[in-house]
């Protein structure tokens, strides 16, 4: 699985004599801005070369493609289907379904940005459209990535802690994404997806990832007022664990996680990912050290587009295969269906303006 | 007004008055809201998204954009709230295009801050402080538009709100939980008996929709108040005893005077710091989210900064002893205010709790 050391090694796996893949970047946002072009810049300047902006604003693609030296920009991803090799997806999420089935189709490897997608027919289909396709479906996971994350895995799976009992997972600071579309908010009032969906994508994939399994809904509760969701808070089950996890865009959280089991827990910051602290059931505190190069997130993206080019030139298995996170799309999915409101008295609006109350 | 059922766009929806009016007028299906934001990021955003409201571009500082997000409402609430620049020229744009589209009503937020009062019953015909670089200056310039705009036959509403406070306000609720919950807050002898002339922003809201729906209320100016006279020591007091506080502490004045003139020179520092030294120099001085030495240093001042009143604090706001008087709205609009303190602070305090703030804060289990 990823480690650290997987950027030199996944650049190495790539056959020295393979040709320099075309690719598209589809969505010039803020993520494309912030998370690959830099990583592609630095790492992969012949990949860059050719690469192929695409946004439906056409003026954004030219400007990111002139600022960061990709071959060319377009408005239609349809207009280059034929001279791509594979896609990035860094789309709005409610267009990921439809891009990604249309260049499955056309046998145009894709690597999707999650959520993979807001729906888990829609998952399904992808995963179907790519195994027709005989294409590579692979997600940007990042948080798979991660070193602490790996091991947590791995402890869980060989038995570490001893049976586990429960788990949490709080991730909450102030939205400050600087989208550059507003498609998280869209304006036209139909918006639904939320929190629950961004960043419940890595927390409910991660505990997926974690058990091996997809636990069972509890009780989800949202601050959704007819809107999408800004907090939530959400409880899951799987055989005798008990897993909390509360997410927000409002406020910071206490952004930790932590595992424990019979024998031994585990308490870290969720971005953490050089060392895993062990707390036995005697008190005694094992730290585990991870080394790593990685300082920030965008530097986990060189590895993305690293393996997902491997993945398709060499036939092998992408590091995090889209197949592997339906799971946490259905499980989102389960959450938002049984989501209620939490009790929130200073949102009541009854008596303010001695008119009429919320239907 | 002639619509049953007003459009009405809310400038600055993503602030915390702002964000509020939206909820209340979308909530309540008693107007149709257009919540206008200056940008497609920050928390006060996401507060917004939660609602099933339009969210419309509207940066007051670009007319295009004001006008666009204008076209077609009977009712303009102007909430945004900036630095000088945008609190007046925005304020112009928007008076501007609310004239050439013949909009029906503008409610402009002012503030009682425009009497830079010190004592006495302050009412609508005290002077206004000249115009001028300062927040309350901004406000009496944009009052100044106001009345032009007015007399150029645009239906305007002035309101001079006293301090507000309620869930989401970052200044008087979040500011002062974190330093009731630092534990090294106290009462202040001889500085903290002056009047806080609190109003919860529900309060402010019903007074928002009076003088938006009123006929009485073109032309004038309004105070809105709370309904309770409270000292800022009151304040301290009963906000510390909702959060379920051990009782505070009585610092004498010189002791009062001379922390705060100490961490004034903190104080300093670190504005300096924030907003002089480049990004990279200050993670590399300071850390990122694991901090280093100096980093965890600087952290801890800023905790002792905040846990201290500042010499302004002491010295003006909290010794001053004007009463905004709100007599002419409950005559004229029928304004009363239902939320005495205890109940618009227990309602933050739940909002701090559900936020978790006062967990974070380390404070209460």
């Amino acid at each position: 699985m990823a480690t650290d050391h997987m950027t030199p090694s996944v650049l190495a796996r790539r056959p020295p004599s393979s040709q320099t893949p075309t690719l598209a970047l589809i969505g010039c946002g803020a993520f494309a801005e912030a998370f690959y072009l830099p990583a592609m810049a630095a790492h992969l300047p012949d990949v860059l070369r050719t690469l192929i902006l695409v946004d439906t604003r056409l003026e954004r693609a030219r400007y990111l493609a002139a600022r960061f030296g990709a071959g060319e920009a377009c408005a239609d991803y349809h207009d280059v289907l034929t001279r791509i090799d594979g896609a990035i997806l860094a789309i709005p999420h409610a267009f990921h379904h439809a891009a990604a089935v249309t260049l499955l189709s056309n046998g145009v490897h894709v690597l999707c940005e999650k959520p993979l997608t807001l729906s888990a027919q829609d998952a399904h289909d992808m995963v179907a459209a790519a195994d027709r396709a005989g294409a590579v479906l692979a997600a940007n996971y990042v948080q798979r990535l991660f070193p602490s994350n790996v091991k947590v895995r791995e402890m869980l799976r060989d038995g570490a802690l001893g049976r586990i009992e429960h788990i949490t997972y709080d991730w909450g600071s102030e939205f400050t994404w600087p989208t550059v579309s507003g498609f998280y908010f869209g304006p036209d009032g139909r918006r639904q997806y939320g929190v629950l969906a961004d960043r419940g994508a890595h927390a409910l994939d991660l505990i997926c990832w974690w058990l091996g399994a997809k636990p069972h809904v509890t009780e989800v509760r949202t601050d959704a007022l007819g809107g999408l969701d800004a907090v939530a808070q959400i409880r899951l089950q799987h055989e005798g664990c008990t897993i909390d996890i509360r997410l927000s865009w409002l406020s910071k959280l206490a952004n930790r996680y932590t595992v424990c089991g019979s024998e031994a827990e585990i308490e870290n910051n969720y971005e953490t990912w050089d060392v895993l602290p062990v707390r036995s059931r005697s008190g005694e505190v094992r730290t585990l050290r991870l080394p790593t190069t990685k300082r920030a997130y965008r530097d986990y993206a060189v590895d993305v587009v690293a393996d997902f080019i491997n993945a398709f030139q060499t036939g092998t298995a992408p590091l995090v295969p889209a197949r592997d996170v339906v799971a946490s799309v259905e499980l989102i999915e389960a959450c938002y269906a049984a989501a209620v409101p939490f009790d929130m008295p200073w949102t009541k609006v009854e008596s303010v303006l001695d008119g009429r109350s919320q239907a | 007004m002639a619509a049953a059922k007003p459009d009405i766009l809310i400038t600055g929806a993503s602030g915390f008055i702002g964000g509020r009016v939206s909820e209340v007028l979308c909530l309540t299906g008693m107007a149709t809201v257009r919540a206008g934001i200056h940008r497609w990021t920050g928390s006060g955003l996401a507060r917004l998204a939660r609602l099933p409201v339009a969210i419309v571009p509207c940066d007051v500082l670009d007319p295009a954009q004001v006008a666009e997000a204008l076209a077609g409402v009977d009712v303009v609430i102007h909430c945004v709230l900036g630095d000088y620049h945008t609190n007046v020229e925005g304020t112009r744009h928007l008076l501007d295009a609310a004239r050439r589209h013949g909009v029906a009503r503008v409610v402009f937020l002012s503030s009682a801050e425009v009497y830079r009062a010190r004592s006495g019953i302050v009412d609508e015909t005290a002077p206004c402080c000249p115009a001028s670089h300062s927040y309350s200056g901004s406000k009496t310039t944009g009052e100044e538009l106001c009345w032009d705009a007015a007399a150029q036959g645009l239906p305007v509403t002035v309101l001079r709100p006293s301090i507000v406070y309620g869930p989401f306000s970052e200044i008087w609720i979040v500011r002062f939980a974190q330093r009731l919950l630092s534990g090294q807050w106290h009462t202040f002898h001889g500085f903290g008996d002056g009047i806080c002339n609190l109003i919860y922003v529900d309060d402010l809201v019903r007074g928002i929709w009076l003088a938006a729906t009123r006929d009485e209320a073109i032309g004038q100016a309004f105070n809105l108040n709370g309904p309770e006279i409270v000292t800022w020591n009151d304040f301290f007091r009963r906000f510390n005893a909702t959060l379920d506080q051990p009782p505070l502490t009585e610092q004498g004045a010189a002791s009062a005077l001379g922390r705060a003139a100490t961490m004034e020179v903190a104080r300093r520092a670190l504005v300096a710091v924030k907003n002089h030294l480049a990004e990279p120099i200050k993670t590399r001085l300071l850390g990122g989210p694991r901090k280093t030495r100096l980093g965890a240093v600087a952290a801890q001042a800023q905790t002792s900064v905040r846990a201290t009143p500042s010499l302004y604090e002491l010295r003006h706001l909290f010794s001053r002893q004007a009463v905004f008087d709100d007599a002419k709205a409950r005559r004229m609009l029928g304004y009363t205010p239902q939320y005495d303190l205890d109940q618009g602070l227990a309602l933050c305090a739940a909002w701090l709790a559900h936020h978790q703030y006062i967990r974070a804060f380390g404070r209460v289990a």
